[in-house]
């Protein structure tokens, strides 16, 4: 089995709020050196979803980025805890916030590699919180998709696999032929650390660079302007004899406003 | 132009391993663990192993024994890590680390490959070491009393002669009790140590003993390396300590514990030592301070006194500025020593200092961030008591820096003109 990683690096979510700020005249978020990217919190338990499968039933994993050089820390991560190789496709021109132009590239990028049984992704990027690329690529790959998946396990066929989809107030589990695009929820696994030794394997890997970039398309969805959230706030004081009182007031608010 | 302070791909990613690993694993628990009022029952097997099973534990031991085959400075990466989310868990690490330098150094081959091969591959991912040396009469070193009576003339100041004298002076100057006993092809030890690090929990001990009840002078001091679960060792009082509360201290008593010769460290006393663990010790105050720079720091952006954000308090941001440069010179002082070690140029002044340094900043670090917080810092619900607490112990443990000092780093400095 052919299992694909498809992963990408955003700001480090637990980086203090000072080390971030949106450059509003260039459309970019930016951010200290002391919030460098990392793995995106998603594809951590998408490499671990395809490194249990490998353990499990045998499987060649290989992380996938669209990303420039800045990705790499990224992919060697991605090394340490399970994939076997690592490409990385440089992005697209003007490719800007155009996800359509990523999946193309990642597609692209895929029919270059020996064929893929099994992509995987993190349901969405935890930077920009779009979720859009999983279900663009499995269109642009024409593959069946799932999402958000949390649990995976290869059948006996060895062509097809029993997933676990979250459902609002539970979950489906399908069976679906391979070749299959699948984006996984937090709940499938709890990702390993990599060991000291893994980490320094994949130090000293090579990271295939492949041009497989597909260019933006002028039409596609463009972005034309970006700021931070106003975070004020305002407080009001509910009022009440009692504190029996406050609290039916209380209730009332929240449930006129839709909060409950 | 060879002077470069960037760490390489390889360190950089072995130290946000390390943090991640601490950050997640361990800051969460460190302060409920902290509380817990009997030292017996704190020591957090659970994260150790998981830490050892990542290899936390084998940095310092060859590739050829199963283990990393990495250098101090990446080991003091992983315990200033460790030590950022406690310091207790991050000084098991560095006595254990202290250990693995001694046997590299000091060890036969038989013994690397034997002790080495098992720390490496222990199924348990449960294995330390400690270092059973105090003793209520002797600590770690001593000053060269006669040496320096010894000599009165101007002549040449020779520093390893000077330190190796201090490392081992006469026994009965050392006040030691415990003694090895020549009984045929075996050592009988007998006597008792305390304080020692991970007593108890650990699985090799490298331990000092005089030779022979009657000898007096250096050529009967001894170094042996006994299992931790031999017949005739048994662990006594388990300290109950003010902070480093994480790590386990206990006493370890010998009673005619029989030693081969063969488990004897006989190459001690003429092997170098240089890498003594002082890198490794600056690690875990090092890690201590910065967390209370960064703790300070950030409540000083949210606290509102005053009429604004402490931060912008001078008398505060003085204090901050003051901790960030003690924070930075102590760490960089550190990187110094240990990549001299690594590069096998290793200069004891350097190492000594990095150690003196690093306990004595982190002391004041701590003290200054806990003024940072105002009465909230001596609250059990932040964490900077416990950081102060855990600071403490710096300036006190791996040999007093006073006792650094006279013992260990004036040698050097008075053989030298200047440093630099
Ligand atoms: C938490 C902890 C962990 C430890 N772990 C270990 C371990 O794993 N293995 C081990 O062997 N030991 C260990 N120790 C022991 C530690 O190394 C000694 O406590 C330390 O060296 C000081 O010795 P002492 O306690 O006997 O103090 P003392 O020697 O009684 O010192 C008292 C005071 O006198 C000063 N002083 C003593 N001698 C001199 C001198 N010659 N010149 C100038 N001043 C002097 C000291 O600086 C100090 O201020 C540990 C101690 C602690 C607290």
């Amino acid at each position: 089995m052919h299992i694909v990683v498809c992963v990408c690096q955003v700001p480090d979510p637990q980086a203090p709020a000072g080390s971030f700020y949106v450059d509003e005249a260039a459309m970019e978020p930016r951010w200290s050196p002391a919030a460098q990217p990392l793995l995106s919190t998603f594809d951590l338990h998408a490499v671990e979803a395809a490194a249990c499968l490998k353990e499990a039933h045998g499987a060649t994993v290989t992380a996938l980025t669209v990303a420039g050089p800045e990705a790499e820390p990224g992919l060697r991560r991605a090394l340490a805890a399970g994939c076997d190789q690592a490409v990385r496709v440089a992005p697209p021109a003007g490719a800007g916030h155009d996800r359509l132009a990523i999946a193309h590239s990642l597609a692209a990028a895929i029919r270059t590699l020996p064929p893929a049984d099994l992509v995987l992704c993190g349901r969405i990027a935890a930077g920009w919180d779009m979720g859009h690329v999983p279900a663009m690529l499995a269109e642009v790959l024409g593959f069946p998709y799932a999402s958000p998946v949390t649990a995976i396990e290869a059948r006996d066929d060895g062509a097809s696999v029993e997933l676990r989809r979250l459902t609002v107030d539970g979950y489906e589990v399908v069976h679906a032929d391979l070749p299959l695009v699948a984006a996984v929820s937090n709940e499938i696994n709890e990702p390993r650390y990599p060991t000291m030794r893994s980490v320094l394997d994949a130090q000293r890997a090579t990271i295939t660079v492949a041009d497989g970039a597909v260019a933006a398309d002028a039409t596609a969805a463009r972005l034309t302007a970006l700021r931070p959230r106003d975070l004020s706030a305002e407080c009001e004081l509910i009022d009440g004899e009692t504190a029996e009182d406050r609290g039916m007031a209380l209730a009332a608010v929240m449930h006129e406003r839709g909060f409950v | 132009m060879t002077i470069d302070f960037s760490l390489s791909p390889e360190q950089e990613a072995i130290r946000s391993l390390a943090h991640e690993f601490a950050d997640k694993e361990i800051k969460p628990r460190a302060a409920e663990l902290d509380r817990i009022s009997d030292p017996a029952a704190i020591f957090p097997w659970d994260i150790y192993e998981k830490g050892n099973r990542l290899g936390f534990n084998k940095t310092l031991i060859p590739t050829k024994y199963g283990g990393l085959g990495l250098g101090e400075v990446e080991t003091c990466l992983v315990v200033e890590e460790l030590s950022w989310a406690d310091g207790g868990i991050g000084s098991t690490y560095f006595v254990h680390a202290m250990q693995l330098l001694t046997l590299g150094e000091s060890g036969t081959e038989e013994q690397k490959a034997k002790w080495f091969t098992a720390c490496a591959n222990d199924p348990e991912e449960r294995f330390f070491m400690s270092l059973p040396w105090t003793e209520h009469g002797v600590a770690g070193n001593l000053s060269p009393r006669d040496f320096a009576a010894g000599r009165m003339d101007n002549g040449p100041i020779l520093p390893h002669e000077w330190a190796m004298h201090r490392t081992v002076p006469p026994a009965e100057q050392r006040e030691m009790t415990t003694v090895a006993i020549e009984d045929g092809d075996d050592w009988l030890i007998s006597g008792t140590k305390r304080f020692i690090t991970s007593a108890g929990r650990s699985k090799l001990l490298l331990t000092s003993a005089r030779k022979g009840a009657e000898s007096t002078d250096g050529a009967g001091f001894g170094l042996f390396l006994i299992p931790a679960d031999a017949p005739g060792v048994s662990y006594g009082h388990i300290e109950d300590k003010m902070g480093q509360r994480l790590m386990q201290n206990a006493e370890v008593i010998f009673d005619n514990c029989r030693v081969p010769k063969s488990d004897e460290f006989t190459n001690y006393r003429t092997a170098p030592r240089v890498r003594g663990g002082d890198v490794e010790v600056a690690a875990v105050f090092n890690g201590i301070a910065r967390r209370a720079y960064e703790e300070a720091l950030a409540y000083s952006r949210i606290r509102y006194k005053g009429g604004a954000r402490i931060v912008f308090h001078q008398a505060m941001q003085m204090a901050l500025c003051d901790m960030a440069i003690k924070v930075l010179t102590s760490r960089m002082l550190m990187l110094r020593a240990a990549w001299e070690n690594d590069q096998e140029r290793g200069f004891n002044a350097y190492n000594n200092m990095a150690k003196i340094y690093s306990s004595d900043v982190a002391v004041d670090v701590t003290s200054k961030a806990m003024q940072v917080f105002g009465g909230y810092g001596y609250m059990r619900d932040f964490p900077m008591e416990k950081l102060y607490r855990d600071a403490r112990l710096g300036p006190i443990y791996h040999a007093t820096n006073e006792m650094m000092m006279v013992g260990q780093l004036i040698p050097w400095l008075a053989a030298m003109d200047t440093i630099y």
